[in-house]
């Protein structure tokens, strides 16, 4: 069986549909736009889902029949139907877990809004009709008689008890301890990954004095001279992509496709091929296909998401094709939100402002265990002390399991929630126990990268920071910034207005891609002298189809076409270097990697196409030996000005090298972890040496790539120390900050921020546009974070949130905010190092909404004249009503 | 209830559709994108709330466009309509300067919301450059807004669009808004108001009458008609209210199945008050239609809460949901039969109507159904003397379908709350007023209306109240409004509705105060003509823009201020 992810809109640019009404994302696809490709019949089935509303009594049985006659369905898929058909119902959710994607008759819901059955329902006015009876709530849906849960216990309550590290054993945790003590040196790069077992930390399993010692000292931390002490707590939040997730599905001579726009497709593959058994148990489905389309939004919020295990089991229990569509009542209650959070700080400084130690506890709100809880749960540790460098710190996380609707992956990926309080925690240290310029001890204690191990500043991990981060550039540029520099005569101009106005500055460094990151790459010259290009990559709005083809169409000076989201010609590329043996994974995570991952990859193919082919191909047309660097001087936009002719076309290229037999197509794979994956590669007599690890190039696409033979292994930078023995959580880090004025008018009781400075170290723009964009939306959605959003407490219960509720921003809430973008240029050795690939582009899709809360909250306690540690607001949303003013405006 | 859409015709991207057989309970974006299979008009929210499903409508070949978020409107309410789509916008290659400038400014990044900006972008061009002396950045605030984006920063659509719209305002519209377009009109003959020589009391059989317990006042059958169609435009706009009051005193999230939300209904019969409501507004639509389709005014007016009707046996007042209000409901939506203790045949029947008046204290039988039986009594009457006055057989089904929602649907679904069989409900216990499971706030109705010569008192239950009420007024002149054009206002009217004064109703409900619904004594078409009384519902929606500002620190979080910018521009194209 071979699993196929593959694109179904191919253009480089697709804007041009989108404001034309053409087809792009899945809900803009109908049966009959693919029924002739796929032999799909021409009309589908409408498939709805139905969820429970409790989660205190048992769902014994479903009376379909109190639908009116007219609406019902043809279909009822349950957790029965999937058992009988050999369907796997645990597909899709988190190991270990228990959880389950429909709930079984008589056993009580293990969240609110789980499935309890499928629906499919004949037509579309059928399915609409019977939604409305449904949402409605005929009671159609049986319970037994309700058991008396137990409240839940506030965050509030379970932070308490998580600072005395008490906390259920099922519940996934995350400790890091760093102790830079000479005397007492402690931290996970070189001793290892610690545990809590029975009260007591192991270091690599072995119990750990040292470590245990460090948190007992850190523990006697109390709010003092120089210690402050921070609790804050953040909201849950939907990612409110604007596209409810839509899709269609069908099996057609034993294969099920399925069309989708989600930002993992690969891992969807795996969990679709396990939901539906194919090719083990289930003789119906031997194969499954993925057509990938653009998405409309994702923010995380598409990463593995269960509906597409849904739309499997709907359509492989079909005898047509299937349509799901959320609307987005059903979004709102059954899609992926972000934690909502409650984080407890202490730290402390030395007289001198040097910041000294740190103790983090934080609890995040998880909820129904079928996402990626604890990957982000992890990640907000590693950041939980910011950008800065503390002497000893002990940071400890916990996400809990809650009966709601799913909590996971989104956009900042349990950043935004730690460093809301760390960057509040800081701004008040330096304020009310130091009396010194906030930025000014930001300045002082922020980490600094050095390429030398030995002298670099280490993460939380103790992972040396070996490749550039712009720590310390972004606090100068904000302290330099006027904004900053006249804050008191801001402040003191809004007095006169009767306004209480205020500057604040945020600033942190964010981890980009994962722990490690597998990329493939493919390009092709085309017989036209056109390029094409495959990528992993998904484009949900961040511009990675237009970057990709950019960088191609720059590199070979010629039009440029992207396809997305495939598995080909990558899955055969991938089994053969299976068969060699390679042992890190192949499957490509999609989310907001373009620049620095995916490009990096496709620059590497795109260079050994053209110094391995292109350019041989053309010493033999013109039987001209010149060098690389001289052909490269020579290459126009209509082709290589060498010799006395006409310029050589990449047509006439393409052209004789197909009539040679020669290839056309290269395809690579690179692998980061704590660097980029290098090789030799020897092509015939010609060595080509480069930031991947394998090469392979064919005829054209359709062909089977040849592997390029390797002088020697290919080299991986060490994923962890030799000593610590535990890989390095994350290597590569961008820096950002914002700078935020804010209003507060008395009078209206409104807050508003008027002025806002996003600080960025991004690297080069591949596309300035695009580059900006993100900055303006990452603004955007981090004043909706810190201002605006708010599910309803009962989230899943109540199932009719929508955008009247859900209050989002609108233009007037953000275009008359003056943003301003600094954008941190990258040393000549690019992003990581002279020693390794030269990268001038980093991930900053994420970075570019964490510190606005941040920024808010310590503008707003400037505005209100730092009285005391309560002028902070500590909680999201900031609502007016919550600060606490205490004089006119300008005391 | 299921009806057929026989009567609705509409030009889309130019092209005449006859809807024919289509089913009226569709919205008009489903039938963009399942029927005539244009999926570039996008859904995001399905409540009219993101815009993605914005289409530009022409209500009048001499006026400009208006927005709709088509995810809202029935196409019951399309007939006449010209509609351009997002696929309608660009001629050929030829893209329309909104696109081409959303393009050049890399306004865009998923651009699932996309098409609606261009829509409105466009739609701002024309209202642009129809009228001279406009604010540029008002005209696109008020109709590009409240677009929702949630990827970018709006920077980008914003200076793309206001490039754009700026451009048009150099251009003097050649066409000089004529006034309102004939085609709205009902075409009437003139001698339906003369004194006919049969009297309706001789021509109306004494069958009927005595079937009915009913003399005609009039023998003029069109005078009658008209009485009898204003009572029930009064009940209706009544019962509306009231439901309204009653679904926002529900609690919820517990119990915001019944209480209702928004969006737009699919088919059978509301199983939550806000469905009601809407239902009731529909009803108060075939009502006045009906009216104006006889040459004769809308009529919003009703009197002020309390008062008793002589066709019921209480008063008739605002109160939050409770056993004896449900009891009320059940009462004035009933058959008369469905509730004649005489009349039931089995012991759970009886057993209900027992209860049903014992909780009333009254055993006065129902009347509400009848007048329905009455008006098409005298339709009939009508259309005998003259056939091709209006289409007499549609508007006999419409008046069939409001009262068989009425006693059939509606007094199923207040049954249902009386019985606690409702699956909402854990059961009858629970309207104990000691039960904590108890279903709604306890509210008390203070009117909005300050006693003469007092300002507004600048406290949050005031304000509110006050502010519920310019919504509701401006609903109310936007309804007469509409009526008089075809239903063009329909959707902002709902929009009001569901937006604002749902916002400030839940918010005064929260503290145990009700949305007073006051009426407004100058009435909602004051003006001596249509002009005029356009003129003065802009001038309420200024009401509602010098309110808001006096009252922001009041204002819900919830609250959109951009409602009555968004529907002054709209009126401002009005003709």
């Amino acid at each position: 069986m071979r699993p196929e992810v593959a694109p179904f809109a191919a253009e480089s640019d697709l804007r041009k549909a989108k404001i034309t009404g053409g087809k792009v994302f899945a809900s803009d696809f109908r049966v009959k736009d693919i029924a002739q490709q796929l032999g799909w019949p021409d009309e589908c089935a409408h498939a709805l889902i139905i969820r429970t509303a409790f989660i205190d009594r048992p769902f014994v049985r479903l009376n379909v029949e109190r639908l009116g006659p007219q609406n019902q369905p043809f279909r009822t898929i349950t957790a029965d139907t999937l058992a009988e058909h050999g369907l796997d119902n645990t597909a899709g959710t988190a190991t270990g877990a228990g959880m389950l994607q429909l709930c079984p008759p008589n056993r009580v819901p293990q969240y609110l809004s789980q499935p309890l059955a499928i629906l499919l329902f004949q037509d579309f006015l059928t399915f609409r009709r019977a939604a409305q009876e449904l949402r409605e709530d005929r009671g159609i849906v049986s319970y037994g008689t309700p058991t008396p849960i137990a409240d839940e216990r506030s965050t509030a309550e379970l932070l308490t008890d998580w600072r005395l590290l008490i906390a259920p054993a099922i519940l996934s945790t995350q400790h890091y301890l760093l102790s830079l003590s000479q005397h007492q040196l402690s931290s996970q790069f070189d001793h290892g990954h610690l545990r809590l077992e029975k009260d007591q930390f192991t270091r690599a399993d072995v119990h750990d004095p040292v470590a245990n010692a460090i948190y007992e000292e850190l523990l006697k931390m109390a709010p003092g001279e120089f210690c402050i002490e921070t609790t804050t707590f953040t909201q849950q939040v939907d990612p409110a992509f604007l596209e409810p997730e839509t899709g269609l599905a069908g099996v057609q001579n034993g294969t099920l496709t399925m069309l989708v726009g989600t930002q993992a497709p690969y891992a969807d593959l795996k969990d679709i091929r396990k939901a539906v058994a194919a090719g083990l148990d289930n003789p119906a489905i031997r194969d499954v296909k993925i057509l990938s389309v653009d998405l409309g939004g994702g923010f995380g919020g598409r990463d593995k998401s269960p509906f597409v295990v849904q739309l499997a089991f709907a359509a492989a229990l079909s005898d047509r094709p299937v349509r799901l569509a959320y609307d987005r009542f059903e979004q709102f209650q059954a899609g992926l939100k972000r934690h909502g959070s409650g984080v407890h700080t202490l730290i402390s400084a030395k007289p001198d402002g040097s910041l000294d130690r740190a103790l983090v506890h934080f609890v995040f709100e998880g909820g129904a265990e079928l996402n990626l809880s604890t990957p982000v749960m992890q990640l907000g540790a590693l950041h939980a002390t910011g950008f800065y460098r503390f002497n000893k710190v002990s940071a400890n996380g916990v996400v809990t399991r809650r009966p709601v609707p799913i909590v996971g992956s989104m956009r900042g990926f349990g950043i935004p929630q730690v460093v809301f309080n760390i960057e509040t925690a800081i701004d008040k240290l330096a304020t009310l126990k130091l009396n010194r310029d906030p930025i000014g001890v930001r300045r002082q204690n922020v980490l600094q990268y050095d390429s030398d191990p030995q002298k670099a500043d280490r993460d939380i991990a103790g992972t040396p920071l070996c490749f550039h981060v712009a720590n310390a550039e972004v606090c100068d540029r904000a302290a330099e910034h006027h904004l900053w520099k006249n804050r008191d005569e801001i402040r003191r101009e809004g007095a006169a207005r009767g306004l209480y106005c205020g500057v604040g500055f945020a600033g942190c460094m964010e981890a980009y891609g994962t722990s490690g990151d597998s990329q493939y790459a493919a390009v092709q010259l085309e017989l036209d002298g056109q390029i094409t290009v495959w990528s992993q990559s998904v484009d949900l709005g961040q511009g990675a189809r237009r970057s990709l083809g950019k960088v191609a169409a720059d590199t070979f000076r010629a039009p440029a076409d992207v396809s997305l989201g495939n598995a080909e010609p990558f899955v055969s590329f991938a089994e053969q270097l299976i068969a060699k043996g390679t042992t890190y994974g192949h499957q490509a995570t999609a989310a907001s990697k373009t620049a620095f991952f995916h490009v990096h990859v496709l620059r590497q193919a795109c260079d050994a196409l053209i110094r391995l082919k292109i350019f041989p191909g053309i010493r033999e047309l013109v039987n001209f030996d010149t060098s690389d660097e001289d052909l490269f001087d020579a290459w126009r936009s209509d082709g290589f000005h060498v010799g006395e002719g006409k310029p050589v076309s990449l047509s006439t290229i393409a052209a004789h090298l197909d009539r040679t037999s020669a290839p056309r197509f290269a395809i690579a794979h690179g692998y980061f972890s704590n660097g980029w994956s290098r090789a030799t590669f020897m092509d015939g007599e010609r060595s080509f040496t480069s930031f991947i690890d394998a090469l392979g190039f064919a005829k054209e696409a359709t062909c089977q790539a040849t592997l390029v033979p390797t002088q020697g292994d290919p080299i991986f930078p060490p994923a962890h120390s030799a000593v610590g023995k535990t890989r390095v959580p994350r290597s590569a880090y961008a820096a950002g900050g914002h700078l935020v004025v804010v209003e507060i008018d008395p009078k209206s009781e409104s807050l508003r921020v008027t002025a806002a400075v996003s600080f960025l170290d991004a690297g080069d723009a591949i596309t300035a546009t695009i580059l900006h964009g993100q900055v303006e939306g990452g603004f955007q959605m981090g004043l909706a974070h810190a201002l605006f959003e708010q599910l309803p407490p009962a989230s899943g219960q109540d199932r009719f949130v929508n955008f009247d509720r859900y209050i989002v921003p609108r233009a007037s809430d953000v275009i008359a905010i003056d943003l301003e973008t600094v954008l941190l240029p990258l040393p000549e050795g690019g992003a990581l190092n002279e020693l390794q690939a030269n990268i001038r582009h980093k991930g900053a899709g994420e970075i570019t909404m964490t510190t606005v809360a941040p920024a808010i909250a310590n503008a707003i306690a400037h505005a209100l004249g730092h009285h005391d540690e309560d002028a902070w607001p500590s909680a999201l949303p900031i609502r007016y009503k919550d600060l606490k003013i205490r004089s006119r405006p300008g005391a | 209830m299921l009806r057929k859409t026989t009567d609705v015709s509409l030009v889309i991207n130019g092209q005449l559709h006859d809807l024919g057989d289509a089913p009226a309970d569709m919205h008009l974006a489903h039938y963009l994108r399942e029927v005539v299979g244009l999926t570039g008009t996008r859904i995001g929210c399905s409540i009219g709330e993101c815009r993605a499903c914005t289409v530009l409508v022409r209500h009048s070949p001499t006026e400009p466009p208006t927005t709709k978020q088509s995810c809202m409107i029935s196409l019951r309410h399309v007939n006449g309509w010209e509609v351009t789509t997002i696929e309608g916008v660009a001629v050929g290659e030829q893209l329309h300067p909104i696109q081409d400038a959303i393009l050049h400014h890399d306004a865009m990044q998923c651009g699932f919301c996309s098409a609606g900006f261009v829509l409105a972008g466009v739609v701002a061009c024309e209202q642009m450059a129809s009228l001279e002396g406009q604010d540029l950045d008002t005209v696109v605030e008020a109709v590009t807004g409240h677009n929702l984006c949630r990827c970018t920063g709006y920077a980008r659509y914003r200076s793309a669009i206001t490039q754009v719209v700026a451009s048009y305002a150099k251009k003097k519209s050649s066409d000089t808004p004529s006034s309102i377009s004939a085609h709205f009109g009902a075409a009437v003959s003139r001698d339906r108001f003369l004194s006919t020589e049969m009297p309706l009391r001789e021509t109306l059989s004494s069958d009927i009458q005595d079937a009915l317990r009913y003399v005609p006042l009039f023998d003029n059958p069109l005078l009658e008609l008209i009485r009898l169609l204003r009572d029930a435009a009064e009940i209706e706009h009544s019962l509306l209210v009231q439901y309204l009051f009653a679904a926002f005193s529900i609690k919820t999230p517990q119990y915001a199945a019944l209480a209702g939300w928004p969006s737009h209904r699919y088919g059978g019969r509301p199983l939550h008050v806000l469905g009601v409501a809407i239902e009731e507004m529909v009803h108060l639509d075939v009502v006045n239609n009906l009216l104006f389709a006889l040459g004769v005014a809308p009529h919003l007016g009703r009197q002020q809460f309390p008062y008793e009707q002589e066709i019921y046996p209480f008063d008739f007042k605002l109160e939050a949901l409770s056993l004896e209000t449900i009891a009320k409901y059940v009462y004035v939506e009933a058959s008369a039969r469905a509730v004649d203790p005489d009349a039931q045949t089995n012991e759970e029947d009886k057993l209900f109507v027992e209860r049903l008046y014992k909780v009333l204290g009254t055993t006065r039988p129902n009347r509400i159904g009848s007048l329905y039986h009455k008006i098409e009594a005298v339709l009939d009457q009508l259309r005998m003397r003259h056939p091709r006055l209006i289409d007499f057989g549609l508007w006999q089904r419409r008046l069939e379908e409001v009262r068989e929602e009425g006693e059939s649907e509606h007094f199923e679904f207040f049954r249902s709350l009386f019985d606690g069989t409702h699956p909402a409900l854990p059961g009858l216990e629970v309207w104990d007023p000691a039960n904590r499971d108890y279903p709604a706030f306890k509210l008390s109705v203070t009117s909005g209306l300050p006693l003469t010569g007092e300002p507004i008192p600048h406290h949050k239950h005031p304000a509110l109240r006050h502010l519920g009420n310019l919504h509701y007024w401006i609903v109310c002149m936007l309804l007469d409004q509409s009526y008089r054009r075809g239903g063009r206002f329909h959707n902002a009217a709902r929009r009001h509705m569901t937006g604002p004064l749902r916002s400030l109703a839940t918010e005064l409900a929260r503290d145990g105060e009700g949305m007073p619904f006051d009426v407004l004594p100058s009435g909602y078409a004051p003006g001596a003509d249509t002009l005029v009384n356009l003129q003065l519902t802009m001038s309420m929606l200024g009401e509602i823009a010098f309110a808001e500002k006096r009252f922001a620190a009041f204002l819900p979080f919830d609250y959109s201020s951009r409602c009555a910018l968004e529907t002054t521009q709209e009126l401002r194209m009005t003709s």
